[in-house]
């Protein structure tokens, strides 16, 4: 089975669509496949999102339960002989404008930002984490030493890598806080930086350039051989850079050159 | 935006919770073609 196939039934088997003997294979191949492993998590994320939505947008009952019980759509399901004609049988040319109206005026909205959000990249995703915990909605554990934190982060990891151990004491900021998230089903690891004057969250995880959002602005430090990509979500800037196997990102809400020199101070040559 | 091709069963399903075979009986096509559909939207 290839990855494109693969991910025809990653959809199927998330919506509890997938039959035997088609789910077994696509087990065989999940087993062995880590890219479609991601994928099929990331699918269940999306689904939950959309479905949680949809709970709350949704076209009437009565409408449902009438197409439901149209016997000129569902003889098939109710008649096992002769399936596939009752299958083939027309739908009244009627009722599909008003079903495709109906529906689209209750869901289009929800579908379209879920559709958004599929698309963007992780890394851009990732600052929602800036905003939201400044609102206090997320679960931190709060620590004033660095390494603490970095042990309770690569904990949440089993160990698989480790987050980014920056000081930036120089700068009067001090480690007040860890977290992980997952995104697009990536676990990321976060460490929170406060100090008088503003914050510094530093974004570690699994991952390659190709992780750099599409429309980042690229610099290239020719001496550490570094590629730094600079973009921006809301009112925090942010930088990535990759280092060996980890993608990290500094995000804060300094201008984006000041941030983009530190960044670059601290990033290991390559 | 999304062909209406793609949308519609992205809708039917993942919207308004109908089953693939319902959505696939509502816009006249084979089961499959619903599947590819919603993988591809």
């Amino acid at each position: 089975m290839t990855c494109g196939e693969a991910q025809e039934f990653i959809t199927a088997v998330v919506d509890g669509e997938l039959p035997e003997p088609e789910r077994g294979l696509l087990e065989t191949h999940l087993h062995d496949c880590a890219d479609c492993r991601t994928a099929l998590a990331a699918e269940q994320v999306l689904k939950q999102a959309i479905h949680g939505t949809g709970a709350l947008l949704r076209a009437p009952d009565a409408l449902r339960a009438r197409i439901l019980s149209d016997p000129r759509i569902f003889l098939a399901q109710r008649r096992s002989a002769r399936r596939w004609r009752d299958y083939l049988w027309p739908m009244p040319p009627a009722l599909r404008p008003a079903l495709a109206v109906a529906l689209l005026l209750a869901v289009a909205l929800p579908a379209y930002y879920f559709i958004d959000y599929r698309r963007e990249p992780v890394a851009v995703a990732a600052l929602e984490s800036y905003d939201l915990f400044f609102q206090g909605k997320l679960p931190v554990s709060r620590s004033a030493s660095a390494d603490e934190i970095a042990a309770l982060l690569t904990r949440a990891v089993g160990g698989r890598f480790h987050p980014m151990g920056y000081d930036f004491t120089a700068m009067d900021l001090r480690p007040v806080a860890g977290l992980v998230r997952e995104i697009q089903g990536r676990k990321i690891l976060v460490a929170i930086y406060q100090g008088p004057h503003g914050a510094i969250f530093c974004y570690t995880f699994l991952g390659s350039e190709k992780d750099a959002p599409p429309n980042a602005a690229k610099f290239l430090d020719s001496e550490k051989k570094v590629n730094f990509y600079a973009f921006s979500r809301g009112g925090v800037n942010a930088v990535f850079h990759r280092e060996g196997e980890v993608v990290c990102i500094l995000a804060s809400e300094m201008p984006m050159e000041k941030l983009l020199t530190l960044t670059r101070s601290k990033a290991s040559a390559s | 935006m999304i062909p209406e091709a793609f949308r519609t069963p992205l809708l039917l399903v993942d919207m308004g919770d109908f089953s693939y075979e319902e959505a696939a009986a509502i816009i006249s096509c084979p089961v499959g073609t619903v599947r590819s559909r919603l993988s591809r939207g």
